[in-house]
């Protein structure tokens, strides 16, 4: 499992690669073109969520006894250990999110135009399995735990991508989108160490930190002391002298640059049968404006409760206060870059019948410290015209399988879709006060992605009609 | 050329039968959470700094017994006469769980004591109710020797406060003694003797200090039933 810092990962959506009725799925693969001539989104209506672990399920951390009654996995050994068990040595966890705030596309003769402008949204934290165990109250003396691959990324970004996919001869459709990105906010750590060491003599618990810690927050003024450290105690304010007009916040927004192409093609041999590839995010952020480079290096000693003998009582020591103390941040104002983390798709499908298909789909996500798969089986049936509903069962991912389902609905001008490539497949029914509802059992993703478009020109028997007056053919 | 009417129908019903499978025949169980369970059954070793501090001669000043007498307190020395002073404290203990057993446990302390008088503490666990001292932990187990030394102090009875030695040692508490504190003591009694030295007046500069820290090494269980943690 490729785990890494700096790099910017798009939800997982392998469900949705097939639903050509939506238009959206040219995100996916810039060579597919929706049928519609012409689609645009209802604003921010088009949203993707993503929440996921390597590690833990809602039912790993609830324990049904034999009485029936329902422990946490804190309250025995035996499910605390076992809790511990579903970690292994590197672990994430990761939210995201993406909005379109407007997309749109149109059709001309062989070709297919599409626009979009997409906020997205990633944060996600790697911690080691000593991290956890620490948080259970493992701390035996003299014990020490080395936490120096706990890192965290977080990143905000715009996205502004013109595709253009074009048709050539009947079998062959090639897309590509090059996207300029505008960095809104992020920041990452690179841990060189990190340790928390119980004393042996002094039973003192030590945290000691050094690590680099890129940061782009355009229009925060980071304090600094004389020597050039950040000054932990000072004001983190707003650069009102240099933000003021509309067009300050404008250029605030899209002063950090990056750029990135997405690129695709369909192949289609024979009428039944199509091969897809496509690779998405190819590209990068260059962090340039109101971004800094830091190393953050220090050591915290918990030596206990401290006794104050004005009122003869014990208080916590303000372990903010002793952080800002014991901590310091030097660095300077530096550009530096983060990379997307591309995404390789390669599939097939057989059109069973016009109306029904079945198909294989490769994910390929390419970290910069290995390469994570997963192999999706896909199925995709449109009943009626309005009407597609596809369904996919991951394999092969290295742990759990998971189950898809997406539908895709148009009614009028209207286009409605709902996708979720982590169904359960089996879960446990809670019965709560008031309602009971479902847990997913060894459910370590939750994923949905939904959206309204304005569609016009989908209709298939109208297109058919125009072209081909004496016959209407409903095949492929 | 597919009869699209029976394959419609075909497929239908072949999502249908997929879906009812896949969304309402995969429950494994229920679970009601209107029956959590407060059984708990854990046991760790941990090993963590409690307190520490210092008690300053200011601080001292609030709680000297009438038995020490002031004699000056105008220049940077206080003078006390040399008196053994008991204290005798009863402090109620707090409800316990009776689920907890400790397997050991070591207190481990540190004084740096600029004070020309010594502490000896003794703990005596008392059961109020059959009236009968079930246990003791005492603070040094040789016979004469105080539990915290007085510092040092030269022919006038002042305080040799570069001689001033770090003390450190550890407190055994058996898995006995422990059961008897946590499961049957419901009353301690801390008895406190303190010890001046040899000399019949000690002169004790202002900035002299108490300083303490003290840490444990405990492994213990907690078995049982706890109904506040739900």
């Amino acid at each position: 499992m490729g785990i890494v810092c700096c790099q910017i990962i798009r939800a997982q959506d392998n469900t949705f690669y097939y639903m050509r009725n939506v238009p959206q799925v040219t995100s996916l693969n810039p060579a597919n073109q929706p049928p519609s001539n012409f689609f645009v989104s209802i604003p921010l209506s088009v949203i993707q969520l993503n929440a996921s672990n390597n590690a833990v399920s809602l039912n790993d951390i609830f324990f049904k006894n034999q009485d029936d009654s329902i422990s946490r996995f804190y309250q025995t050994n035996a499910t605390t250990d076992k809790f511990l068990s579903k970690f292994d040595k590197l672990n994430y966890l990761s939210v995201n999110g993406s909005s379109d705030i407007l997309s749109l596309g149109f059709r001309s003769k062989r070709m297919y135009f599409t626009l979009n402008y997409t906020l997205h949204e990633n944060n996600r934290i790697m911690f080691p399995k000593e991290l956890v165990s620490f948080l259970t109250l493992h701390i035996p003396s003299d014990v020490q735990y080395d936490l120096s691959t706990f890192n965290i990324d977080i990143t905000q970004y715009q996205e502004l991508g013109l595709g253009i996919s074009r048709q050539f001869g009947d079998q062959i459709t090639i897309g590509i989108r090059p996207k300029i990105l505008f960095g809104i906010s992020t920041i990452s750590s690179n841990t060189h160490s990190f340790s928390v060491n119980s004393d042996p003599i002094t039973k003192n618990l030590t945290f000691t930190i050094n690590s680099d810690i890129k940061v782009c927050a355009p229009g925060i003024i980071i304090p600094v002391d004389s020597a050039g450290a950040v000054d932990l105690n000072g004001n983190f304010n707003f650069d009102s002298a240099n933000v003021k007009t509309t067009s300050d916040y404008i250029h605030l927004a899209t002063q950090n640059m990056g750029l990135g192409i997405d690129a695709g093609i369909n192949y289609r041999p024979i009428e039944r049968l199509e091969f897809s590839a496509s690779i998405i995010d190819l590209g990068y952020i260059n962090w340039s404006h109101y971004s800094h480079i830091y190393n953050v290096q220090g050591s915290y000693a918990y030596a206990g409760a401290e006794y104050n003998s004005i009122d003869s009582t014990t208080k916590s020591p303000d372990i903010i206060d002793s952080l800002k103390t014991n901590f310091k941040a030097t660095g300077s104002e530096s550009s530096f870059t983060t990379h997307l983390v591309p995404i390789l798709y390669v599939g097939g499908r057989f059109f069973v019948t016009p109306k029904f298909d079945v198909g294989i789909l490769s994910r390929f996500e390419f970290y910069k410290d290995g390469t994570k798969s997963k192999i999706t089986i896909l199925t995709d049936w449109r009943p009626l015209e309005i009407w597609n509903v596809s369904a996919s069962y991951g394999l092969l991912n290295g742990s759990n399988s998971t189950f898809g389902l997406g539908m895709s609905f148009r009614f009028g001008f209207f286009n409605f879709f709902i996708v979720s490539d982590d169904i359960p497949t089996t879960y446990t029914l809670i019965k709560g006060k008031t309602i009971n509802y479902p847990m997913p059992n060894d459910q370590l993703a939750y994923n949905l992605q939904f959206g309204i478009n304005i569609v016009l020109g989908s209709s298939l028997k109208k297109k058919l009609r125009q072209d081909q007056p004496m016959y209407i053919s409903e095949e492929y | 050329m597919i009869n699209n009417k029976f394959m419609k129908k075909k497929y239908l019903s072949c999502f249908i039968v997929l879906l009812i499978l896949l969304l309402s025949a995969c429950q494994k169980g229920e679970m009601d959470f209107n029956k959590k369970s407060n059984y708990y059954d854990i046991d760790r070793e941990i090993s963590l700094p409690l307190v520490y501090g210092k008690i300053s001669f200011d601080d001292l000043l609030n709680v000297i017994p009438d038995t020490f007498e002031i004699i000056d307190y105008i220049d940077t020395l206080n003078i006390y006469y040399n008196l053994e002073y008991d204290h005798v404290d009863t402090l109620k203990m707090s409800k316990l769980s009776k689920n907890i057993s400790v397997d050991f446990a070591k207190l481990f302390y540190w004084f740096t004591n600029e004070f020309p008088v010594g502490l000896d503490t003794k703990i005596y666990m008392l059961d109020t109710i059959h009236q009968v001292i079930i246990d003791s932990i005492l603070f040094t187990n040789v016979p004469g020797q105080i539990f915290l030394q007085p510092a040092p102090v030269d022919v006038n009875g002042i305080v040799i406060q570069d001689s001033v030695k770090q003390e450190y040692g550890y407190i055994d508490i058996d898995s006995s003694q422990a059961d008897n504190l946590i499961q049957r003591t419901n009353r301690l009694i801390l008895f406190s003797r303190v010890y001046a030295n040899s000399y019949s007046i000690v002169k004790v500069p202002q900035t002299s200090f108490l300083q303490f820290k003290f840490s444990i090494d405990i492994q213990g269980r907690y078995q049982g039933y706890n109904k506040s943690a739900n």
